[in-house]
């Protein structure tokens, strides 16, 4: 028996989907409220964990693998391995400024990002200096009141951005979902998680 | 005097065991203080898991820390010349900054530091005490090799020179990353072919055998043979060993290229999430303390061994006597040593307490419950 950690939202059904497709998880429950499920027979018990929780439950060997967006990864660094581009959850992470936007080199650039380390190490790069304001959700609202001259988070379609008055300025990275495994336990489970890994691949022709 | 282990919490069990092992090859223990100086740290950051550390003002005003890592201290204190080696244990806490509960921490560490000349006898006799020690947790257990040698050469052989970008494939090659590496190495306009050995390198099987095959047919240079052959002389001692099923050779293994070269290895135990084992031939690390010695170790976390193999308590164990102001105070110790002696857990109990963790009661107080024993 191992364990994999989905991620609850966006990601939650096109994975389900992938893993139902390969025969790694039979009759999946529409709609359902069930955080654990197990398939006895194939031996894998799933659970369904907030996205950013994904990787701590990998880490803590609880989730022998897990789904995990590579925003998540690079911003909370986990000690696991990074096995899989699933090629899926395709976002970007970018900088985000209201519509003509001009930025003021002469003081540090305020932002306001959930992703604390991304953002660092992105200005860091540029030798920009700024004062990071951590959010946790809605992070459009900060520029739009005043708060903080630009955004750092995903942007998918752009929408909500547009529909903010916000523009995309600059993009720091592409981002999908990945498949981690703990460290530990691919010591003992290397078979099973490798052929889990083939199965994808030529699923997808990766 | 034989010592019974029963009751035991599992880091302790394995304290002991580890001690007697160590000590049956010779190793004394260390000792050290709970305090360095914080320069000395920060001049060797490289070396530790991390740069946050305790640190605090003594009397004179000298910036103190609380110990992060032991081996810093050994290797600075070694007596060890190339004719005299030291062979030390120890068993201390250090103190670390532990991530998801975003405070410090203290965990205890036992470990062993061999000091001196390392020939492929030493080598062999550490890679062994790795072994025994794992296997003093759990038979079902694994000890992943490598050397920094395979990396180093794996650089050369590919032509790549600059820190930033060994960084950023290191990286890579630590998370088993092979679509991040592909990405990276391109960027680096590292050619196609090499691109292919590096995916090859990570797509490697890591029983031993078969992994020995595969670097002996990348070692096109001076550095990945004499790393191939460090690994084949000492993997060769093993083929009459039940421990040969248990040693793997993997490149995602890596530790600091300034402190580490030559082998390396890390220990793992079937579902422990976690790396119990970490060691290493850390020569530069003695050279830039000015000492021309040798230096090869592990050290172990046994902190967490208690959660995973926890004690089952025994309810039957545990026995009550029941006393009141009316108890004979002899009578009441006679009886407390007469059941400790019978093997039980003994607790003198007076007044309203809950009774029901307790296999059995005795009562010694004038009101006699019904059903109970006296």
């Amino acid at each position: 028996m191992y364990n994999i950690a989905l991620p609850k939202g966006r990601l939650a059904d096109k994975t389900c989907k992938l893993l139902n497709k390969l025969g790694y998880i039979k009759d999946i429950e529409e709609d359902s409220r069930k955080l654990v499920f197990t398939d006895s027979k194939i031996g894998i018990r799933y659970f369904m964990v907030k996205p950013s929780d994904v990787a701590i439950y990998v880490e803590y060997g609880v989730a022998d693998i897990g789904v995990a967006g590579k925003d998540i990864l690079l911003e909370s660094r986990p000690d696991v391995y990074e096995l899989l581009d699933l090629e899926m959850g395709k976002c970007r992470v970018c900088v985000a400024a209201p519509n003509g936007f001009c930025e003021d080199m002469s003081r540090p650039l305020r932002v306001a990002t959930k992703f604390v380390n991304i953002t660092k190490d992105y200005y860091n790069s540029l030798n920009r200096e700024i004062e990071i304001i951590k959010l946790n959700g809605s992070i459009e609202l900060a520029p739009l009141l005043g708060m903080t001259d630009v955004i750092v988070d995903i942007v998918e379609t752009g929408t909500t951005l547009k529909e903010n008055n916000l523009s995309v300025i600059a993009e720091i990275m592409p981002i999908s979902a990945r498949l981690i495994a703990n460290k530990a336990s691919y010591k003992f489970l290397s078979e099973q998680i490798n052929k889990l890994v083939e199965d994808i691949k030529n699923d997808k022709n990766i | 005097m034989n010592l019974e282990l029963k009751g035991l919490k599992k880091d302790e069990i394995v304290s002991l065991k580890l001690r007697k092992l160590f000590e049956s090859y010779g190793y004394a223990q260390y000792k050290m203080s709970k305090f360095e100086e914080y320069s000395f740290y920060m001049d060797n950051k490289n070396f530790l898991k991390s740069e946050q550390i305790i640190a605090f003002s003594d009397k004179s005003g000298r910036l103190m820390a609380l110990k992060p890592d032991i081996t810093l201290s050994i290797a600075k204190n070694s007596r060890a010349s190339e004719v005299t080696s030291e062979k030390l244990y120890y068993n201390e806490s250090v103190y670390r900054y532990a991530k998801h509960s975003k405070e410090y921490k203290e965990f205890q560490q036992m470990g062993l530091e061999f000091m001196g000349k390392i020939d492929d006898y030493q080598t062999l006799e550490i890679i062994t005490l790795a072994l025994k020690s794992l296997e003093a947790i759990s038979e079902d257990f694994v000890l992943d090799l490598s050397h920094m040698g395979l990396i180093a050469g794996l650089f050369e052989l590919i032509n790549i020179t600059s820190d930033t970008e060994k960084e950023n494939l290191l990286s890579c090659i630590v998370g088993k990353n092979s679509h991040d590496l592909e990405k990276t190495a391109a960027l680096y306009n590292i050619s196609e072919q090499n691109i292919a050995l590096l995916k090859d390198v990570l797509a490697c099987p890591n029983t031993l055998n078969e992994a020995i095959n595969f670097w002996k047919g990348v070692a096109k240079n001076d550095t990945l043979k004499c790393a191939v052959d460090d690994i084949v002389r000492l993997c060769n001692s093993f083929n009459n060993s039940s421990y040969l099923q248990k040693l793997r050779l993997d490149i995602s293994i890596v530790n600091d290229t300034n402190y580490y070269n030559n082998l390396i290895f890390q220990g793992y135990i079937k579902n422990l999430p976690f790396m119990v084992l970490s060691g290493g031939r850390y020569d530069p690390l003695l050279h830039k303390f000015g000492r021309n010695i040798n230096a090869m170790g592990f050290a172990l976390s046994i902190d967490e061994l208690s959660r995973y193999f926890p004690l089952n308590k025994d309810k039957d164990e545990s026995l009550a006597v029941v006393y009141d102001t009316s108890t004979d105070i002899n009578v009441l110790c006679d009886i407390i040593e007469g059941q400790r002696a019978k093997g039980y857990k003994v607790t003198a109990i007076t007044g309203n307490q809950n009774l029901e963790n307790f296999g059995k009661v005795i009562y010694l107080t004038n009101e006699l419950a019904e059903g109970k024993y006296v």
